[in-house]
C-alpha cells in the first residue's frame, strides 16, 4: 500500500475505472439464494414438507436470520460444500464466480470490483467485510482483504453471504456496494479433529490442523491453525526487458506465506471469537521507482480481532444482541529503492476497540430493529523511514472516535407485500456526520415469484490514509468529505418449474464525491486526495439457475453494464461491459465423487494508458472424492484449465500497464477427519 | 441450530423467520406420526401440544399452531414447566436447554406417549424423537425411531424418507457420528 509514495510522479487520472456494475445481479446461482416458496407466516401454512425443506436462511441482510428471498437486497450465498466442490482457495476465487463482482490482482493484493467499479490503485474499501458480523476492514485504509490476506482459512467457512447494494442504513461506512459476511463453522461441524494438507503449483505447500466439538451444556468450541508457503513464479515483464534489469525476469520475487489462527467458543447466549492472520508477499512488479528483481521488496499484513458477544431472546418477543470487540492491524512494507541503502520501510499500524448493540421486536405488523455502535481508534499511524542510516520521511499518528445509530422497520403491508424503511446516523470525529436511508418494497404474489424494488444511499468515510498521510510527495487533506452513492434497483425472480429459476434485474448508481488524487501544482506538485469524481452506472443482469436433483446443479449469469464519468461521459477504465459466469456441479456416480466446474468471461477493458486489455475466458475444474477409505476427503483442481492468457490492469503505481495473471495451475488437497 | 453469525452468535439468536419455518415443520410433524389408540377418547378430542421452556421457535410454534387442526382435531397449546405432568398431552416442544430438565421431560414424554420435538443437532440422539436443525442454511430434522417406539408412537415412512439422520440401534452400527 505505501507504494503510493513512490508513484507520486504519476497522478491518478480522473477517469479511473469506476465500473459500478449497475447490473444488479438478481440472479441467484443454483445453491445461492432465493428459494422459490414464500416466507410469510401465512404462506408457510400452505407449504408441504418438501417445499419447507427448500427454504434457505441468511443473516446479514437485516441483522437477523431471514430467508434470502426476504432480504431487501440482491443476495448470493455460497456454502462450504460449494467451496469444496469448486476448489475455491480464497474469497477472491469465490467472488470471481458471482454476478456483479470481478477481481484484479497486481501480484501484491487482490482487489474487488463491484458493478463495474474497480479503479486501479483503489483499495477494496467500498465493500464491508464481516467475520461473523464483525467488521474486518482495518482502520487506516478501511480495506477488505479478499486474497490469502483474509483472516480465516476457507476450510473453516460455513457460508459466505454477499448482500449487494448500499447497506449503510444498517452498517455505516464502507457498506457502499456490498456487504460480505463470512460465517465460520461451529465446533459441531467438525465433531473432532481435522488435518488438511495441500500441494499446489508454484512450489506451494499448506497445512491446517483444526479441532471442533459441541459438548453437553450448550458449549461449542472450535480451534484451528493454518500455515502456507509458496515460492511463487518466475515472472517476465517486457517493460523491464533490458540487460540492466535482468532482461525483465523477476526471479523468486513472487513468494507468499501466511499463517492463520481461529478460536471460537460459545455457551448459551455468550460467544467468544479470536482470529489472527499474518501474510507476507514478495512484490515482483517493481512498482514505480523500486529496483526490479530485488527479492527483498515485500509487504506483511497482519490482523488480529477479538470479540465477545451476548444474545438473548426475551419472552416478550424482544431479541437483543450485544458485542464488545478489539482489533489490531499492521502493514509493514519493505521497499528497495536504492542498492546503496537498506530497504525503505513503510509501516502502518491500526488499533481499535468498540461496542455495538441492537434489539428487535415485533409489534403488530411491524418488525422493528434499532441499534447503536461506537468505535475508538486508538492508533491510526503511518510512518515511512530508512532504517539504516536512519532517516524519517513521515511519521503520522492519529486517533479518532466514531459512532452511529440506526433504526429499521419491516412492515407487512398485506400478505404479499412487505415494506422496509431504514435510516442510520453516523458521526465521525474526522469529517462530521452522515445519514444513510434505505427503502425497499418486496412483492411475493405467489410461491414462485419475487419482485424487489430497492433504493438507498450509502457513504464511504475518508480513511486515515487519505486524510493524514503526509510526506514529500503525498499531501494530507484533513478536510475531506465522505464519498456517496445512490442506488436504485429492481429485481425479479421466478421459479418456472423443472427445477429452473430465472432472474433479471436492472439498476443504476450515482456516485459522487469520489476521492481521487490530484496534483497540487502550487505545492511542489505533491499529490493530495480531493472529493472530485462523479460517476454514473447502469446495467442489467439476467440469470438462470438449474437444480435437476440427484446433485446436479448449475447456473449461468450474464451482466451488461456501463459506467462513465459524469462530467465527460467517458467510460471508465477497468470496467468490463459484459461478464458471463457459469457453474456446474454433478456427481460422477462412482464412490461418491463429484465434479465442479466454473468459467468466467470478462469483456475487454480500457487500461489507464488508454489501451485495451483484451477479453478472456477462464475455466476451472475440481474433482472431489469424499471419504476415501472412510476418512480422507481428496480433491484435485485445475485452475485456468485451458491456459488462457489474460491480464489485469496496472495502477498508476505500476510501470506495467497490464499485469499478466496465472496460466494453468493445479492443487491437490487432502483432509483427514478423526 | 444455525448460529446466525456462526461462532459469534449462539442459539438464542434465532429470528422470527427461521423460527416460523421451524414452527411450520413442527405442524407438519404432527401430521405424520401415529399415536396409540388410547391417546384420544373421542374423535372430537383436541390435539394437545405442550411447550416447555423459552425460545423464538417456541413462541413461533405457539402462534403457528394456534388456530390449526390435525386431521379433524383442533390444536390446543399449553405452556408447561419442565416438572409438570404430561398427562393428556400428545406432543411437546422442548425449548428447555438444561440437560437435567430436558432428560426429565424426555422420560415423562416416553411414559405418556408424547411426541418430543426440539432443536439442536443432538436433540434426537439424547432422548428426543425429532430434532430440528439448520444444515447448509436450510432447516432439516433428525429422528430417533427407538425413542418413538419407546413412547408407543409410529413415525410415517414419509417423514423418515425426508429426515437427515435416523437414530436407532440398527442405524447406529454404521453411521458416522
Amino acid at each position: 500500500m505505501p507504494t503510493k509514495m513512490f508513484s507520486a510522479a504519476l497522478p491518478r487520472v480522473g477517469a479511473l475505472a469506476i465500473a459500478a456494475g449497475l447490473l444488479s445481479s438478481s440472479l441467484a446461482s443454483a445453491q445461492r439464494a432465493t428459494p422459490p416458496p414464500a416466507t410469510q407466516a401465512g404462506d408457510l401454512s400452505a407449504l408441504d414438507l418438501e417445499q419447507l425443506m427448500k427454504l434457505e436462511v441468511v443473516y446479514a441482510g437485516s441483522k437477523r436470520a431471514q430467508l434470502v428471498r426476504d432480504v431487501p437486497s440482491f443476495v448470493s450465498v455460497v456454502t462450504a460444500a460449494e467451496i469444496k466442490e469448486h476448489g475455491y482457495r480464497t474469497l477472491a476465487d469465490v467472488l470471481k464466480t458471482l454476478p456483479s463482482f470481478y477481481v484484479s490482482n497486481d501480484r501484491n493484493y487482490s482487489y474487488v470490483g463491484v458493478r463495474g467499479l474497480s479503479r486501479p490503485g483503489d483499495y477494496s474499501s467500498r465493500i464491508l467485510m464481516l467475520l461473523n458480523g464483525l467488521r474486518t476492514n482495518d482502520n487506516v485504509f478501511d480495506k477488505a482483504y479478499i486474497g490469502e490476506e483474509f483472516i480465516v482459512d476457507v476450510d473453516l467457512i460455513e457460508r459466505i453471504e454477499v448482500i449487494r447494494g448500499p447497506s449503510a442504513a444498517l452498517y455505516g461506512s464502507n457498506a457502499f456496494f456490498a456487504v460480505i459476511n463470512v460465517v465460520t463453522k461451529q465446533g459441531r461441524a467438525l465433531q473432532g479433529a481435522e488435518v488438511a494438507a495441500t500441494a499446489a503449483s508454484f512450489g506451494t505447500y499448506a497445512g491446517r490442523a483444526s479441532y471442533g466439538h459441541s459438548f453437553a451444556n450448550d458449549v461449542d468450541v472450535l480451534l484451528s491453525a493454518s500455515y502456507s508457503d509458496s515460492k511463487g513464479q518466475r515472472l517476465y515483464y517486457p517493460e523491464f526487458d533490458k540487460p540492466a534489469t535482468n532482461n525483465g525476469i523477476a526471479d523468486q520475487a513472487d513468494y507468499e506465506s501466511f499463517h492463520k489462527l481461529l478460536a471460537t467458543a460459545t455457551k448459551g447466549g455468550f460467544s467468544f471469537q479470536a482470529s489472527n492472520v499474518s501474510r507476507e508477499k514478495g512484490v515482483p512488479t517493481a512498482s514505480y521507482g523500486l529496483i526490479f528483481n530485488d527479492t527483498r521488496t515485500h509487504s506483511v499484513d497482519a490482523l488480529t480481532l477479538g470479540s465477545l458477544s451476548y444474545n438473548r431472546s426475551f419472552s416478550n418477543g424482544t431479541a437483543l444482541s450485544s458485542r464488545i470487540h478489539a482489533g489490531s492491524w499492521t502493514n509493514y512494507g519493505s521497499f528497495v529503492t536504492d542498492l546503496r541503502i537498506d530497504p525503505v520501510r513503510a509501516d502502518e499500524v491500526g488499533k481499535w476497540f468498540g461496542a455495538d448493540v441492537d434489539a428487535r421486536r415485533t409489534i403488530a405488523r411491524h418488525l422493528l430493529t434499532v441499534g447503536a455502535e461506537a468505535q475508538d481508534n486508538t492508533a491510526q499511524n503511518e510512518s515511512v523511514y530508512e532504517p539504516n542510516p536512519y532517516a524519517v520521511y513521515t511519521d503520522v499518528r492519529n486517533k479518532s472516535v466514531r459512532w452511529g445509530m440506526f433504526a429499521q422497520d419491516e412492515i407487512k403491508l398485506f400478505t404479499p407485500l412487505t415494506f422496509y424503511a431504514g435510516l442510520r446516523y453516523d458521526h465521525y470525529e474526522t469529517f462530521g456526520s452522515a445519514m444513510s436511508p434505505r427503502v425497499g418494497l418486496i412483492y411475493t404474489p405467489g410461491t414462485a415469484t419475487t419482485v424487489k424494488l430497492l433504493a438507498g444511499r450509502a457513504f464511504r468515510a475518508p480513511n486515515a490514509y487519505e486524510l493524514y498521510y503526509d510526506n514529500p510527495v503525498l499531501k494530507a487533506n484533513p478536510l475531506l468529505q465522505p464519498e456517496r452513492i445512490e442506488t436504485l434497483e429492481l429485481v425479479a425472480q421466478r421459479l418456472i418449474g423443472g427445477g429452473v429459476q430465472v432472474s433479471a434485474s436492472a439498476f443504476r448508481n450515482h456516485l459522487s464525491s469520489l476521492l481521487s488524487q490530484r496534483v497540487d501544482f502550487s505545492d511542489n506538485n505533491r499529490l493530495e486526495f480531493v472529493n472530485a469524481d462523479r460517476i454514473d452506472s447502469r446495467g442489467i443482469e439476467v440469470g438462470l439457475e438449474v437444480n435437476r436433483g440427484h446433485g446436479v446443479t448449475g447456473n449461468l449469469t450474464y451482466t451488461l453494464q456501463r459506467t462513465e464519468d459524469h462530467a465527460t461521459s467517458a467510460e471508465l477504465s477497468n470496467s468490463p461491459r459484459q461478464m458471463v459466469k457459469t457453474e456446474l456441479r454433478a456427481p460422477l456416480g462412482i464412490a461418491g465423487m463429484t465434479i465442479g466446474t466454473d468459467a468466467q468471461y470478462l469483456s475487454s477493458r480500457r487500461t489507464l494508458s488508454g489501451k485495451i486489455d483484451p477479453s478472456y475466458v477462464v475455466t476451472n475444474a475440481t474433482l472431489l472424492a469424499p471419504r476415501v477409505f472412510g476418512k480422507f476427503d481428496v480433491s484435485a483442481t485445475l485452475y485456468n484449465l485451458f491456459g488462457a492468457k489474460y491480464w489485469d490492469l496496472g495502477s498508476a503505481a505500476n510501470v506495467q500497464d497490464v499485469i499478466q495473471q496465472d496460466g494453468r495451475s493445479f492443487r491437490v488437497k487432502t483432509t483427514l477427519h478423526y | 441450530m444455525s448460529a446466525l453469525f456462526a461462532g459469534a452468535r449462539a442459539h438464542a439468536q434465532s429470528s422470527s423467520d427461521e423460527a416460523q419455518i421451524k414452527a411450520a415443520f413442527v405442524y407438519n410433524f404432527l401430521k405424520f406420526v401415529d399415536w396409540p389408540a388410547e391417546a384420544f377418547h373421542t374423535p372430537q378430542d383436541p390435539f394437545v401440544v405442550a411447550i416447555v421452556g423459552e425460545s423464538d421457535t417456541a413462541d413461533a410454534t405457539e402462534r403457528f399452531l394456534g388456530a390449526k387442526l390435525v386431521g379433524t382435531r383442533p390444536i390446543v397449546v399449553r405452556r408447561l414447566k419442565w416438572d409438570q405432568s404430561l398427562t393428556g398431552v400428545h406432543a411437546v416442544f422442548i425449548a428447555e436447554r438444561d440437560a437435567k430438565r430436558q432428560h426429565h421431560v424426555f422420560e415423562a414424554a416416553t411414559a405418556a406417549s408424547v411426541l418430543s420435538i426440539g432443536e439442536g443437532e443432538d436433540f434426537a440422539s439424547r432422548g428426543g424423537v425429532i430434532g430440528l436443525l439448520i444444515d447448509d442454511r436450510k432447516v432439516r430434522f433428525d429422528i430417533d425411531t427407538d425413542a418413538a417406539q419407546s413412547a408407543g408412537l409410529r413415525v410415517s415412512s414419509k417423514l423418515l424418507a425426508l429426515t437427515r439422520v435416523v437414530h436407532s440401534s440398527a442405524a447406529r452400527a454404521g453411521t458416522r457420528p
